[in-house]
């Protein structure tokens, strides 16, 4: 591991976002950025992307049901060794863990999904980073 | 004998089962009642086929296929949240007039030819073309850094055409009306669009389409595996039992499955 790539992977960032559809955009956009210092496909990024608007539109739509204005749902990812990680969790009460079409797109996209329910939902995804040779 | 019956059962066409295939006006009825997100999504799906149909009329014409299921996918999404079920007339007989006049009117505003920032969206289109163009010559995607050198821009534009180009084109459908200048536009704050939170559910609507598609192409008892998992929140034990099959079969079944779809949606 070379010095830079391993300085990446200490790398690590979270947000924080009220339950909003609109912040989505901005989630992926900042997603998008961090993968690409991790020197990720356009292809890996875009299921990550896709995988973690999933996670997130889950927490906005069942997370906080009995509140107009909805809670937080907070965005942490980092790397690990050859592992990109996003753990995406809200401390809502409503219906839980995220079912259906949602989780099977987010497995279908990711290496792996953990889901976790217990006060609030918290939904771990993987997904590895090809190594490749440098041209 | 239970078991031969369960699996007959479990190889008949299982959509039937599922919540997804509800009577389209008294999933319209329960959606009134309750704004159940899911529920509008259910009957976005639902339509999908009255979509693509529509569309092909309108294809040959000069533009891209895909755009067409865009914009017409665009006129459901209005149909669907301006349809009132108690007004007496059928779902269809709303949408279809609505879905043909977005249509028709994306034609229309096409020959004014008024961009929102041209600039990202030429970027877009060239970067598209590029990852398909590097895809081929590397075995692989490329890298956003690997686009950036390409395209002689930043990797921050990069990423910003690539998520943002295809709001501000659907957006455009909107603001064609009254057009402003591109420098106008440029000012905006990315962040200010409204329009992005639609279009991201556009995305996970197109996604979940994608999906219904693969789980065709998966066999039966691969589909019905999966829809017991996911649909139904069933554990493999359960699953094993309904279908006479052991959990490690089921374990392995959902995996392959899953590989399958996986490998469709990348496609």
């Amino acid at each position: 591991m070379t010095e830079e790539k391993k300085e990446m992977s200490d790398m690590r960032f979270e947000m924080t976002i009220p339950c909003e559809p609109k912040l989505l955009l901005v989630v992926r956009l900042a997603l998008a950025a961090f993968a690409a210092t991790m020197d990720m496909t356009v292809k890996a990024i875009e299921d990550i992307k896709r995988a973690v608007t999933e996670a997130c539109t889950n927490a906005i739509q069942h997370a906080y049901p009995n509140t107009r204005q909805g809670g937080m749902v907070h965005i942490a990812c980092w790397v690990e060794g050859s592992n990109f990680i996003v753990e995406v969790s809200d401390e809502g009460v409503g219906m839980s863990s995220p079912e259906g079409l949602g989780i099977m797109i987010m497995r279908a996209l990711m290496d792996e999904v953990e889901i976790k329910v217990d006060r609030g939902t918290k939904v771990r995804m993987v997904k590895r980073i090809e190594i490749r040779d440098e041209e | 004998m239970a078991k031969n019956r369960q699996r007959k059962k479990a190889s008949q066409k299982t959509h039937e089962e599922l919540p997804a295939w509800h009577d389209a006006e008294e999933l319209f009825m329960r959606y009134r009642e309750t704004k159940d997100p899911a529920l509008r999504e259910q009957l976005i799906l639902k339509h999908s086929d009255l979509v693509h149909s529509l569309a092909k009329r309108f294809s040959g014409k000069g533009e891209p296929y895909e755009d067409l299921v865009q914009v017409a996918w665009y006129g459901l999404i209005k149909a669907i949240d301006r349809y009132n079920p108690t007004m007496g007339s059928k779902f269809t007989s709303f949408a279809v007039p609505t879905i043909l006049g977005e249509l028709k009117r994306y034609f229309r505003d096409r020959s004014w030819d008024v961009h929102v920032p041209r600039r990202l969206q030429e970027l877009n289109q060239k970067a598209r073309h590029l990852i398909d163009e590097l895809s081929n010559k590397l075995g692989r995607p490329p890298t956003i850094k690997e686009l950036s050198q390409e395209l002689g821009v930043s990797e921050e534009t990069v990423i910003e055409a690539l998520e943002l180009a295809r709001y501000y084109d659907l957006k455009s459908l909107d603001e064609r009306a009254n057009p402003t200048s591109d420098e106008e536009q440029e000012k905006q704050s990315l962040y200010e669009s409204a329009i992005a939170d639609e279009l991201i559910e556009y995305e996970r609507l197109m996604l979940r389409y994608e999906i219904e598609q693969a789980m065709k192409l998966l066999d039966e008892r691969e589909r019905k595996i999966v829809e017991l998992t996911f649909y139904h929140g069933l554990p493999q034990t359960e699953i094993a039992k309904q279908l006479g099959i052991s959990q490690m079969h089921v374990s392995r079944l959902l995996r392959r499955a899953l590989e399958k779809l996986k490998k469709l949606l990348s496609e």
